[in-house]
C-alpha cells in the first residue's frame, strides 16, 4: 500500500513538479528520498539550494514522512540537526497530504517563520526583536552553506 | 608477558595459531604455513618484495558488548573478513573472504585468530562483519567495520603495532547493532622477513580508517584497554613490546565508551539520538557510561523496587508498607509540643511499639537518601515526622541524613480551634473543618472576593493559594461510596479462588538471580500440572538463605517481570517510541522459535501473580487488557497507542477516502523487507470507499491489535486461564484488570499537582482548578489511580514522578483544559494526558462529575 502510494507521488511529482522544489528516491529504496528546495525570493534564503532527507514510514500515508534538512540553515523552526518544527509533520498530518504539499509548506515556512513555536529560541528572539540581524545571519549562513 | 592473566594464556594456547611464546619465534610458523587469502600470488614461492601487493596480517582479537539476538541474551558470534575493491562503484566487488571460528554463547567473544591477505594497499579495503550463527535460520548481523589499508604499519622489531578498537556500525538505520571489535592490522615485512629494517612508520601514518567515523570509534574504559593491550602484546606481532603506545592516547578521549548493559541507543522523530534504559524504562539524552551508571542503576533499581513494593493489590489491603504513616506509633509521640527546638525527643509508648518495624525505607520521600542502617522513621500523631534509632533505642526530631529537625507538623488533629481571628472579613471566613479535615495549626482558610479560596499562614505571615493540607500525606478523606468498588469486587474475586484438593502443600522454585528467566521458565513450564502452581509458592534464590513467607516470592515476581517483559527478549515491545506501556511484539517468533511456549509461561506467571495476590511490574496498552477480557477493540483505543495513526483513520472516517486509492491491505516490514498483507480475502483488489470504510477501519484495528498477535495472545491466555478461569476474570473491566495485574500505586498528589499544566482560561489558582485538586485530595488511592487511567490511559506513574509523564509523542505533562459547559461531563485525551474540564459552578459538582465520567469511560460518546 505504502509503496504504491509513494510510486504515485513520484509520478505526480514528475508530471507536475511544485515550484522551487524537487524530490526523488536516493537509490533503489523507494522509502528513502532526497529533496531540494530553492530559497524563496523575498527571503534571506534567496539564492540558496537546500537539501532535505525524507524517510517514509512503513505505514505511510497513515503516518507522516520524516523530513529533515541536510543543509545547515538559520531559521527559528529548524535546528542544527535539521529537524523541522512543522505541525503537518506531526499532529496535523493527514493521509491526504503529500510530499509535494509538505515541501510547499516548508517553502512558506522559510518565507514566514513561526517564532511563537520555535525550535531554536535564540533565532526566534532575533527574528522578533532584531529582524535586521536575523536577515543578515540567515543570508550569511545561506551563502556559507547553501551556495 | 606478565600482563597476561591466566585465562588468556589458556585460550591462546588452545587456539594454536596464536603463539604466546617470545617474539623471536612468532613470525616463523605463521607466515610460512598459513593460508594466504585475497589476491593470487604474483609468482611462485617466496618472491622478493613486490611493489604493488603486500601481505596484510589481520588478527581478530575480540569483540565486546555485542547486541543480543538470542532469547537468553547471548549470541554465537563469528567474524567474516572481506577484502574489497576500494572504488566508489566497485564497492561490491569482493576479492576474498575468511571466517573466524564461532564462539558459543557470548556477547564478548575472544577469537584471537590470525589471517593473511595478499592486498593492494592502494586499491583495497577490509570489511569485517560480525554475525550471530544460527543453525536453522539466517545468521543475524551484529555489525561491521570498514578499514582502509593505505596507512597500516609494517612489522619490524622496532615497530609497535597497537590493536585497533572499532565501533561496530549498522548497515542501515534499522539494524540493531552495538559493541565494538578489536583487531590488529599490520603488513608482513616481506615474505622472507630477513630484509633490512624499515624505519618505523610515524605515528601519523598509523592513523586509521573511516575518518568520518572517528568520533564513532569505540573507546574502552581504561581497564579494558590495558587488558587488550596486554593480550595484543602477548600475541607477539613480531615487533618490540612498547606498551601504552602514545599513538592511541590522542584519539582515545573522543571515543564514546560502549553503552552499559540494558541500555539502547535510539533516534527520536527528529533524528536526535537518545538512550533507553530498558531495566528502568527511562530515557535520557546524555550517553550513559559503564562507570557512572552502575552505581546509579543500583539506586534506580532500588527506587523501582520501592515503587513496586508500594503498589497495593487493593486500596486498603494488608500488604505491609502500605500505610504512608505509622500505625504503631499512634498513641506514642502524641505530645505534639510543637517542637520549636529541633532536638526534642518524642516519647515512646510503653507497650513497645518499636517492635513492629513495619515501614522500611520505602516510604521515605524519594528525593532523600535512605536512612542509615538501623534507623527508621515514623510520623507522630500530630503529623510531624520523627526518627528512630534502633541501635541506641532513641528517637529524635532531627533527621540523621540532614542533621536538621523535621518540618513542623502540618495537620495536627486537634488544632481547629486554634484559628487566629484576624478580625477582618468575618463574613468571608469559612469554617476550617471540611471533608479534608482541619487545616494545620496556625493556618486559616479565606475566600477571596472572586470566590476563590486562599490560605493564610499566621505563623509565617504569608498567604498562598495552595491548600497546606497538600503537604500531609495522611489526607485522603473518606471517599463517598463508589459504585464500581474495585476493592469489593477484588474481595469477591479472591473468595472464588480456591486451591484444589489433594495436592502437595507447596511448590518449590529454585532460581539463580543471574538466570532468573531461564530457571523460572524451566521450573514453571516443566510443572506437570498447572494446579500445582496454585499451592503455596516456595521460592529459593540460589545461595541465599531465606524462608519464603511471602517476601521472597514478591521479590521473585518483581525480578522476573522485569526480565520477561523486557523488550530485549523480543516477547514484548514498547507501544511507541518513548512510551513504556507494553504490547506483545508481533514479530516475537523471529527471534525465538519457542516464543509461544514463552507466552504461555508469561501467562502462567501472570496468573500465578493474581492467584497468589502478588503484582507484576509491567503496564500494558489498554487493548491488551481488553483482549484478556475478549472485548472488542475500537478506534478510540488506537488514540492512546498511536496518535498519528489514529488521526489518519479518523480522517478517513470524516472524509471520502476515494482519493487515497486504498485497498483492504496493510504493510508490514519483516527483516527490512516490506510485505503486504490482506486484511480480508481478496483485499488487494477491493478499493476502500465511502460505503465500506467503516469495515476497513475495523479490520485495520483488528489486524493491528488482534490478528498480528493472535497466536501469542492465545498462548498467553492459555497459560493465564490455567490459574484464573476466564469467567472469573470477566467480572472486571479493562482498567480494573490493569489494577489486578499491576496494583494500585501510592499516588503523590503533591507531585502530581506541581507537574500539572493548564490550558484555556485555566491556571493553577483558578477556582475550578482549586476544586479539582481538592477533589483529588478527597479521593482514595483507587479513585486517584482511576482518574489517572481515565486521563493518561494507565495508572502507571513514571519512576521519577509526574514530571516525566509521557504522552504518545514524548513527554507530556498532565494537562487540564477548559472546555464545554456545566451540562457536559469531563472528557479525556489519553494521548495528550489532557483532561477537558467544564467550568462547573461548585466543588461538589466537580467531584461528582469527575467520578461519573470515570465510571462511564466506555459508555459516553466523546469520552475516552
Amino acid at each position: 500500500m505504502a509503496l504504491k502510494r509513494i510510486n504515485k507521488e513520484l509520478q505526480d511529482l514528475g508530471r507536475d513538479p511544485p515550484a522551487q522544489c524537487s524530490a526523488g528516491p536516493v537509490g533503489d529504496d523507494l522509502f528513502h528520498w532526497q529533496a531540494t528546495i530553492m530559497g524563496p525570493a523575498d527571503s534571506p534564503y534567496e539564492g540558496g539550494v537546500f537539501f532535505l532527507d525524507i524517510v517514509f514510514p512503513t505505514d505511510y500515508p497513515f503516518k507522516p514522512p520524516k523530513v529533515s534538512f541536510q543543509t545547515k540553515i538559520y531559521h527559528p523552526n529548524i535546528n542544527s540537526n535539521g529537524s523541522i518544527c512543522l505541525d503537518i509533520l506531526r499532529s496535523q498530518w493527514s493521509p491526504a497530504l503529500t510530499i509535494s504539499k509538505v515541501l510547499l509548506s516548508i517553502c512558506s515556512l522559510l518565507t514566514d517563520p513561526n517564532p511563537d513555536d520555535p525550535l531554536v529560541p535564540e533565532i526566534a528572539r532575533a527574528y522578533k526583536t532584531d529582524r535586521e540581524k536575523y536577515n543578515q545571519m540567515a543570508r550569511e549562513w545561506t551563502s556559507k552553506y547553501a551556495m | 608477558m606478565s600482563v597476561h592473566t591466566s585465562p588468556h594464556r589458556t585460550d591462546s594456547q588452545r587456539s594454536g595459531s596464536f603463539s604466546t611464546s617470545s617474539a623471536d619465534t612468532v613470525d616463523g610458523p605463521s607466515s610460512t604455513s598459513m593460508k594466504i587469502y585475497g589476491l593470487q600470488q604474483p609468482g611462485r614461492g617466496n618472491i622478493p618484495y613486490e611493489k604493488r601487493t603486500r601481505i596484510l596480517r589481520i588478527k581478530v582479537l575480540n569483540a565486546s558488548s555485542l547486541a543480543k539476538k538470542d532469547i537468553f541474551g547471548t549470541s554465537d558470534p563469528y567474524v567474516q573478513i572481506k577484502l574489497m575493491e576500494n572504488g566508489q562503484n566497485a564497492s561490491n566487488y569482493c576479492i576474498g573472504t575468511a571466517n573466524t571460528k564461532t564462539k558459543k554463547n557470548t556477547l564478548n567473544p575472544e577469537w584471537k585468530e590470525e589471517f593473511l591477505f595478499r592486498v593492494d594497499p592502494c586499491k583495497h579495503k577490509v570489511i569485517m562483519e560480525v554475525f550471530d550463527e544460527n543453525r536453522l535460520t539466517r545468521d543475524d548481523f551484529l555489525g561491521f567495520v570498514e578499514i582502509g589499508i593505505g596507512n597500516i604499519k609494517t612489522e619490524g622489531p622496532a615497530q609497535t603495532i597497537e590493536p585497533k578498537h572499532l565501533t561496530l556500525r549498522p548497515r542501515s538505520s534499522r539494524s540493531h547493532v552495538k559493541g565494538g571489535l578489536t583487531v590488529v592490522l599490520s603488513y608482513v615485512r616481506t615474505e622472507g622477513w630477513t630484509g633490512p629494517l624499515d624505519e618505523p612508520t610515524s605515528d601519523e601514518d598509523y592513523d586509521v580508517i573511516n575518518n568520518a567515523e572517528a568520533a564513532d570509534a569505540v573507546s574502552v574504559t581504561s581497564a579494558t584497554s590495558s587488558r587488550i593491550a596486554g593480550s595484543a602484546s602477548g600475541s607477539g606481532s613480531g615487533g618490540g613490546h612498547r606498551h601504552g603506545g602514545g599513538g592511541e592516547g590522542g584519539s582515545g578521549g573522543e571515543r564514546p565508551p560502549p553503552l552499559p548493559v540494558g541500555w539502547e541507543e535510539r533516534q527520536d522523530f527528529n533524528g536526535r539520538v537518545y538512550y533507553v534504559n530498558h531495566d528502568l524504562r527511562t530515557t535520557q539524552w546524555d550517553r550513559p557510561t559503564v562507570g557512572d551508571s552502575s552505581a546509579q542503576s543500583a539506586s534506580d533499581l532500588r527506587n523501582a523496587r520501592n515503587q513496586y513494593l508500594q503498589r497495593l493489590v487493593s486500596s486498603d489491603s494488608t500488604v505491609p508498607s502500605t500505610a504512608p504513616t505509622l500505625s504503631s506509633a499512634s498513641g506514642s509521640g502524641s505530645d505534639s509540643t510543637g517542637g520549636d527546638d529541633g532536638i526534642f525527643t518524642p516519647q515512646m509508648s510503653r507497650n513497645g511499639s518499636f517492635s513492629t518495624v513495619q515501614t522500611g525505607g520505602n516510604n521515605l520521600p524519594s528525593d532523600i537518601d535512605p536512612l542509615p542502617a538501623g534507623w527508621d522513621y515514623r510520623v507522630s500523631s500530630n503529623g510531624r515526622m520523627f526518627f528512630i534509632d534502633h541501635n541506641t533505642r532513641l528517637t529524635t526530631w532531627v533527621d540523621p541524613r540532614t542533621s536538621r529537625p523535621s518540618p513542623l507538623p502540618t495537620a495536627p488533629v486537634a488544632a481547629v480551634s486554634h484559628v487566629v481571628d484576624s478580625g477582618a472579613g468575618k463574613a468571608n471566613r469559612k469554617n476550617t473543618v471540611d471533608i479534608l479535615g482541619p487545616l494545620p495549626e496556625g493556618w486559616e482558610e479565606r475566600v477571596h472576593t472572586d470566590g476563590r479560596t486562599f490560605y493564610i499562614d499566621h505563623a509565617g505571615k504569608r498567604t498562598q493559594w495552595d491548600d497546606p493540607r497538600l503537604n500531609n500525606p495522611d489526607i485522603a478523606g473518606q471517599a463517598v461510596p463508589y459504585s464500581r468498588d474495585y476493592k469489593r469486587k477484588y474481595e469477591y474475586f479472591r473468595s472464588e479462588l480456591r486451591i484444589p484438593p489433594h495436592l502437595p502443600n507447596k511448590f518449590d522454585i529454585k532460581v539463580k538471580r543471574s538466570h532468573i528467566l531461564e530457571d523460572s521458565y524451566r521450573a514453571v513450564m516443566t510443572c506437570p500440572k498447572a494446579d500445582l502452581l496454585k499451592t503455596k509458592l516456595w521460592i529459593e534464590f540460589d545461595g541465599e538463605v531465606g524462608l519464603d513467607y511471602g517476601g521472597v516470592s514478591r521479590e521473585w515476581f518483581f525480578l522476573l517481570s522485569r526480565e520477561m517483559f523486557n523488550p530485549y527478549y523480543g516477547l514484548f515491545e514498547y507501544s511507541a517510541g518513548d512510551n513504556y506501556t507494553l504490547q506483545i511484539n508481533p514479530k516475537s517468533g523471529l527471534c525465538n522459535d519457542d516464543h509461544l511456549s514463552y507466552f504461555k509461561f508469561v501467562g502462567r506467571v501472570a496468573g500465578m501473580a493474581v492467584f497468589h495476590g502478588k503484582l507484576l511490574d509491567a503496564f500494558f496498552i489498554r487493548p491488551f487488557y481488553k483482549m484478556m477480557l475478549e472485548k472488542p477493540i475500537t478506534l478510540k483505543d488506537m488514540e492512546s497507542v498511536d496518535l498519528e495513526y489514529y488521526n489518519s483513520l479518523q480522517w478517513i472516517l470524516d472524509n471520502d477516502p476515494a482519493d487515497l486509492d486504498l485497498r483492504f491491505t496493510v504493510d508490514e516490514e519483516v527483516y527490512g523487507v516490506m510485505q503486504q498483507a490482506e486484511i480480508k480475502p481478496g483485499g488487494s483488489s477491493i478499493p476502500v470507499t465511502q460505503e465500506n470504510k467503516r469495515e476497513y477501519i475495523d479490520l485495520v484495528i483488528k489486524w493491528r491489535f488482534v490478528d498480528r498477535v493472535e497466536h501469542q495472545m492465545h498462548a498467553f491466555m492459555t497459560g493465564f486461564a490455567e490459574l484464573i478461569p476466564k469467567r472469573q476474570l470477566q467480572i472486571f473491566d479493562p482498567n480494573e484488570v490493569e489494577l489486578l495485574l499491576s496494583g494500585i500505586a501510592n499516588i503523590d498528589v503533591k507531585d502530581w499537582k506541581y507537574n500539572a499544566i493548564y490550558k484555556g482560561e485555566y491556571h493553577g489558582e483558578h477556582l475550578v482548578i482549586q476544586w479539582f485538586w481538592k477533589a483529588i485530595l478527597s479521593f482514595d488511592n483507587e479513585l486517584r489511580a482511576r482518574l489517572l487511567q481515565f486521563v493518561t490511559g494507565t495508572s502507571r506513574v513514571p519512576m521519577n514522578g509526574f514530571s516525566e509523564l509521557q504522552g504518545s509523542n514524548g513527554p507530556q505533562k498532565f494537562c487540564i483544559e477548559k472546555w464545554g459547559t456545566e451540562k457536559d461531563f469531563p472528557r479525556a485525551h489519553t494521548c495528550f494526558n489532557r483532561l477537558d474540564l467544564p467550568p462547573y459552578s461548585n466543588y461538589d459538582l466537580v467531584r461528582e462529575r469527575l467520578i461519573q465520567a470515570m465510571e462511564n469511560t466506555e459508555g459516553f460518546g466523546g469520552v475516552d
